[in-house]
């Protein structure tokens, strides 16, 4: 079997766990502008990355992350890449590239994915942390025409199939994939802390970056993001009732006393 | 608009309809009351007789492809059969539920029809001058909401489930059409190998739940979830475990306890919050609760704010009293 080249796609997202406030809303543009709070890569992206990680610790071969970029503050997230053990970095970089909606963002991926020669693999994360469409990954095996599995907990290599441990709302199944495959990933496998050398290795690893002239696509046909609205979500503030005693135990003694005299319980 | 055409993909689930499709028919017969036209839906699978017979209760034509090729769900061969189906029937609108099934099946299906799709919408609404489908799609962990316009035909929308309260039977009954659809090329990409069952778990259908989050350590910290579940049984019918991401995440509760944006979605009488801090995308899946507690030793966690009651305090400490308590009263 020869070793595999495996790509994926990152993204990098205002850090999910920030504070709300560091979510600004600006209704006016249409855009979310994160306050003091860095880039990092979309979770599930580097659930991807730790996936290919793991097949390549195991099989040899080569793994590419490839990036639609349009943020300097985002070379921080992509150098990560590198230092987690991706093996080369592909930027597609063009002011064209900028917000522009699902189907052409996966028509610009799979225009520079197609200049890959005999890649085995596509791993993508389910969705972003930003808009969260969840439609680039599925519209790239589209556009490629290639299988795609969404939702994946584990992805193997056996032979010139993928196997896919795919979730269902309750277990999971298990499907056998013909290479080349995309599969969209889950949160289950988490993306590995690079050591210091890995990191002052990065900066040694190929990184290519291909602008609109570079990939066979007609910037014409690409469409932009086009949002009408954008607002504050409606408040699900409530009004909290600290429940308070001399001893942590009287706190919870009395939450039960409070309960019945409420009668929620 | 007479024979513009809304159409529900029902969603099934061990054989039976899954709750999402009420919501989804719901969601359709909104549109068809404010703009008209005809809400219809489509049942695929294999010997899907009985579920017709069902969702024909509920809108005016239901749609029926029955092979047993789509006995289990294949992701390429629903995708397949959708599109021939979609192309014949030629909706207007077609609204799919937010389902792990389709989160495949929906945007590959949208591409082929040349489709504007919007994913994860809590609410959909028809312009009436230009017949613009105005999408709500909550965005940024939902911590904001855009509001997407779509054009064209077919126009598509998947619908985040416990947007909307489920349908009400109506009182007449729809037509039934089964399309004899043939397959055509071959799908051997991709081979179902096994099964895994999980747990079978259901947070939606929950009375009470009680969900920990990263604060709580391991199976001892689970067990005295466990123990708190038990005393509640004394008050709720159903009572369940539930979590936040991290606790999934560490492989210590299965996917299908989590509750949150990625996870499942509940609205129960009683949610017990343990040591979760309350982020953004755990809150869009318990907002609807009725009653929220949270029990936090961080003050200053988000969770505090949308709770109805709270308590400062290591659930370590705290939930063994709350049980003694609860057990306790007459």
């Amino acid at each position: 079997m020869k070793e595999p080249t495996i790509i994926v796609c990152i993204k990098q997202v205002p850090d999910p766990e920030g504070p709300n406030s560091a979510f600004e809303i600006d209704s006016e543009a249409r855009v979310v502008t994160p306050r003091g709070i860095p880039p990092v890569m979309n979770t599930f992206d580097a659930n991807g990355l730790e996936a290919a990680l793991q097949l390549k610790d195991k099989l040899g071969g080569e793994v590419i992350a490839i990036n639609m970029v349009d943020d300097k503050l985002a070379m921080p997230v992509l150098k990560k890449a590198l230092a987690a053990g991706a093996d080369e970095l592909i930027i597609l970089k063009d002011e064209g590239f900028v917000g522009l909606d699902p189907f052409s963002t996966a028509s610009v991926l799979a225009a520079a994915i197609k200049q890959i020669d005999g890649y085995s693999l596509i791993l993508v994360g389910r969705q972003s942390g930003d808009w969260g469409s969840g439609q680039v990954g599925p519209v790239l095996a589209e556009i490629l025409q290639i299988p795609s599995v969404g939702v994946a907990q584990r992805v193997n290599i056996e032979e010139e199939n993928i196997i896919v441990e795919r979730l269902k709302r309750t277990g999971h199944e298990i499907l056998k994939v013909r290479m080349p495959a995309l599969i969209a990933m889950d949160s289950e496998v988490e993306l590995r802390l690079p050591t210091l050398k890995d990191i002052k290795d990065a900066n040694n690893k190929p990184v290519t970056t291909w602008n609109v002239s570079d990939l066979a696509i007609d910037p014409g046909k690409l469409k932009k993001r086009q949002v009408y609205q954008l607002s504050q979500p409606p408040s699900r503030k409530r009004h909290c009732f600290l429940v308070d005693g001399e001893t942590v135990q009287e706190k919870g003694e009395n939450l039960a006393v409070k309960l019945r005299a409420d009668r929620v319980i | 608009m007479e024979d513009a055409r809304i159409l529900v993909f029902v969603e099934k689930e061990d054989g039976e309809v899954a709750g999402i499709t009420f919501e989804l028919l719901q969601m359709g017969r909104n549109l068809v009351d404010k703009g008209g036209g005809v809400l219809c839906s489509t049942v695929i699978g294999y010997q899907t007789g009985e579920i017709a017979d069902t969702i024909a209760r509920f809108c005016d034509e239901v749609y029926c492809i029955d092979n047993p090729l789509l006995a289990t769900f294949r992701s390429d061969l629903y995708t397949h059969f959708l599109e021939k189906l979609c192309r014949h029937v030629s909706p207007e609108i077609i609204l799919i539920g937010h389902t792990l099934n389709n989160l495949d099946l929906a945007p590959r299906l949208a591409y082929r029809m040349g489709a504007r799709l919007v994913t994860d919408c809590s609410s959909v609404s028809i312009d009436g001058d230009t017949r613009s489908l105005l999408c709500t799609k909550p965005v940024y962990g939902d911590r904001a909401n855009a509001v997407f316009i779509s054009d064209g035909k077919p126009k598509m929308a998947t619908l985040r489930s416990k947007s909307i309260e489920a349908i009400r039977e109506g009182s007449s009954r729809g037509n039934i059409i089964n399309l004899n659809i043939p397959v055509e090329g071959t799908f051997d990409n991709l081979e179902l190998i096994g099964t895994v069952p999980g747990e079978s778990v259901s947070l939606d259908k929950a009375d009470a739940i009680v969900a920990g989050g990263r604060g709580v350590k391991g199976t001892e910290g689970l067990q005295i979830l466990e123990r708190l579940i038990d005393a509640l049984n004394r008050y709720f019918d159903k009572v369940e475990l539930g979590a936040s991401r991290p606790l999934v995440d560490a492989g210590l509760l299965p996917k299908a306890r989590q509750l949150g944006q990625t996870g499942e979605k509940a609205a129960p009488q009683l949610y017990v919050a343990v040591a979760i801090s309350g982020s953004s995308q755990h809150v869009s899946g318990i907002a609807g609760s009725k009653k929220i507690i949270a029990i936090n030793k961080d003050g200053d966690a988000p969770i505090f704010d949308i709770a109805d009651y709270g308590i400062v305090g290591p659930y370590e400490t705290v939930v063994p009293a709350l049980i003694a308590k609860l057990r306790e009263l007459p």
